[in-house]
């Protein structure tokens, strides 16, 4: 076979169109990866190997219908799978089965790509303040570089499977920091396009004015294929934007703003050091950069508002329910019962002050989109709880998640053999500034094409 | 979604209350974290284990120390949320 486990999507398709290797092919190989090592990461929610063998022997017998024909995908399991069980990575939940695919799985069904396994998550994508990795039904999901670690959440098992080579790209969600955490903290590059972009039908809801579905992948370029394939208008999501993707970025050199970072009191300094590495690298290409910041306002407070408010609502049915006590974690039971008690007038606040947090779009006045870690640090430990070891982590505590700013999340460098990540912000419906800066470092750098030494044997 | 504690919920947290009224502040506002476990738990189909709701009461405290916190942030007279209600002939918004 011509292709391996941690092929771009692009070499997949010349090799499928060529039948220099077929679907079919494509597909065992990550099934059996799948069965093996993302098993043993707990990245694993449901494998579909009967349906994946199936659209793989169709694609194969096919014209191709998109670069995406025949390749093999996952998809965390907050989307609805026809027939499939989909669990949200909820024990309570462990027997729910929907009666027609989300709209992204019907999309990359209709692409041609296969479904070869639905990803692990936290439960729920960890809407009651969850406190340990332990969060899920199939428990900590590892980190594909270390299994000491933790992979991230909430979309844990699309991180870990992607980085591991389980599969040929993979779709996760992010309500505030769901794509970039375990892209940062497997060494994936991860998508969250602008809220609206992708359609949030047949996914289980958190927040309905935050959700953001976009693809996990192994490189910049992947993401662009994969988010061309899912974004876009659709009838059953009021909320997705009629304004057509472009991912075609021209002219100048996009000028990357730089907010200030507390590296020294973080202690972060290989951090740091990737950081001044990734700014290096675009310089030589002649990229500007401008020191940028937002106006002070309470952004996270206003976040953590409206996905208790609308956490609680969403999932009201099942805190009052007689499973709502098989939440693994049970911060994750004190925290979503705790929501019910917050009170309306708090609600419209947050959404007030999304209203007046729209000044911060003068930030692009400066520069075209903005670059910041994902993270200061490595991946955390799995074997204690977070409120002891989320320490000095810093993450991106700007406006971009409150007002649907699109961000593309790689890694960028690495602390003690683990991944460390950076993520560029554009303005929304600028997902092509993101994909442009992004794909000029992978370029100039090689961490994207780094892969586990256990997955590599 | 009903919430509201029953007399003798009020009463009971009254006594506890003036008992611990040595404490001022902290005593006296775990009181009414508490009381609201109480009258909480008998919305759910199951009581909560202590530890959940000692874990609740901390959340409780939580969300009233945000509320405390986002006071602190006024917003200008007159400015909208980040929605609008928009109509519709439709019998039920698609989701």
């Amino acid at each position: 076979m011509s292709v391996g486990p941690f092929s771009s999507i692009r070499e997949m398709a010349r090799a499928l169109s060529s039948r220099q290797v077929s679907s079919v092919e494509l597909t065992q190989m990550y099934l059996a990866r799948l069965k093996t090592i993302a098993h043993e990461h707990h990245a694993v929610a449901e494998l579909t190997q009967s349906l994946a063998l199936e659209q793989a022997k169709a694609a194969d017998a096919s014209v191709a219908k998109s670069i995406l024909h025949g390749i093999p995908f996952g998809v965390k399991d907050l989307l609805a799978t026809k027939g499939i069980p989909t669990r949200w990575g909820s024990p309570g939940h462990a027997d729910q089965v929907f009666d027609h695919n989300a709209t992204v799985v019907q999309r990359l069904e209709d692409a041609g790509a296969v479904l070869l396994a639905k990803l692990e998550m936290i439960e729920l994508a960890g809407g009651g303040n969850y406190n340990v990795a332990n969060a899920s039904r199939m428990g900590p999901c590892l980190s594909a570089w270390d299994k000491s670690l933790w992979a991230g959440g909430s979309s844990s098992g699309s991180g870990a499977s992607t980085a591991l080579g389980c599969v040929g790209f993979s779709i996760g969600s992010e309500t505030s920091g769901s794509i970039v955490c375990p892209s940062a903290f497997n060494g994936c590059t991860g998508f969250r396009p602008t809220y609206g972009r992708v359609s949030r039908y047949g996914a289980m809801a958190l927040c309905w004015t935050l959700d953001k579905l976009g693809p996990i992948c192994r490189s910049a370029d992947d993401c662009g294929l994969v988010l061309e394939a899912i974004a876009g208008p659709d009838p059953h999501d009021g909320s997705t934007l009629k304004e057509k993707l472009s991912l075609r970025s021209r002219g100048p050199k996009p000028r990357i703003g730089l907010l200030k970072e507390k590296f020294k009191e973080s202690k972060a300094d290989d951090c740091e050091k990737a950081y001044h590495s990734f700014l290096d690298v675009l310089r030589k290409q002649g990229y500007e950069t401008v020191e940028v910041a937002y106006p002070d306002l309470p952004y996270g407070a206003a976040i953590d508002l409206i996905v208790n408010a609308e956490g609680a609502s969403a999932h009201e049915n099942f805190i009052r329910g007689p499973r709502f006590q098989m939440l693994q974690d049970i911060n994750q039971v004190a925290g979503f019962a705790a929501a019910l008690e917050v009170k309306a007038v708090d609600y419209l606040w947050a959404m007030r002050l999304r209203s007046e947090a729209l000044r911060a779009n003068a930030v692009w006045d400066k520069c075209d989109c903005i670059f910041t870690p994902s993270f200061y640090h490595r991946a955390i430990p799995i074997d204690q709880p977070f409120d002891k070891t989320w320490v000095n982590m810093g993450g991106d505590e700007g406006p971009s998640n409150l007002l649907g700013w699109p961000a593309l999340a790689f890694p960028i460098g690495f602390e003690k053999g683990a991944p460390i990540g950076g993520q560029i912000i554009a303005p929304a419906l600028r997902e092509d500034i993101c994909l442009r800066v992004a794909k000029d470092f992978q370029r100039g750098s090689g961490f994207h094409l780094l892969h586990p030494a256990e997955a590599s044997a | 979604m009903s919430k509201q504690p029953s007399r003798r919920e009020i009463l009971s947290a009254a006594s506890v209350g003036i008992a611990a009224a040595a404490i001022p502040g902290i005593a006296s506002a775990r009181t009414r974290q508490e009381t609201t476990v109480t009258a909480m738990e008998k919305e759910f189909a199951k009581p909560l284990s202590d530890e959940a709701k000692k874990l609740l009461a901390e959340s409780l405290k939580g969300i009233e120390t945000a509320r405390k916190d986002r006071l602190k942030t006024k917003l200008p007279e007159n400015t909208e949320p980040c929605f609008t209600y928009i109509p519709s002939t439709r019998e039920v918004r698609a989701r």
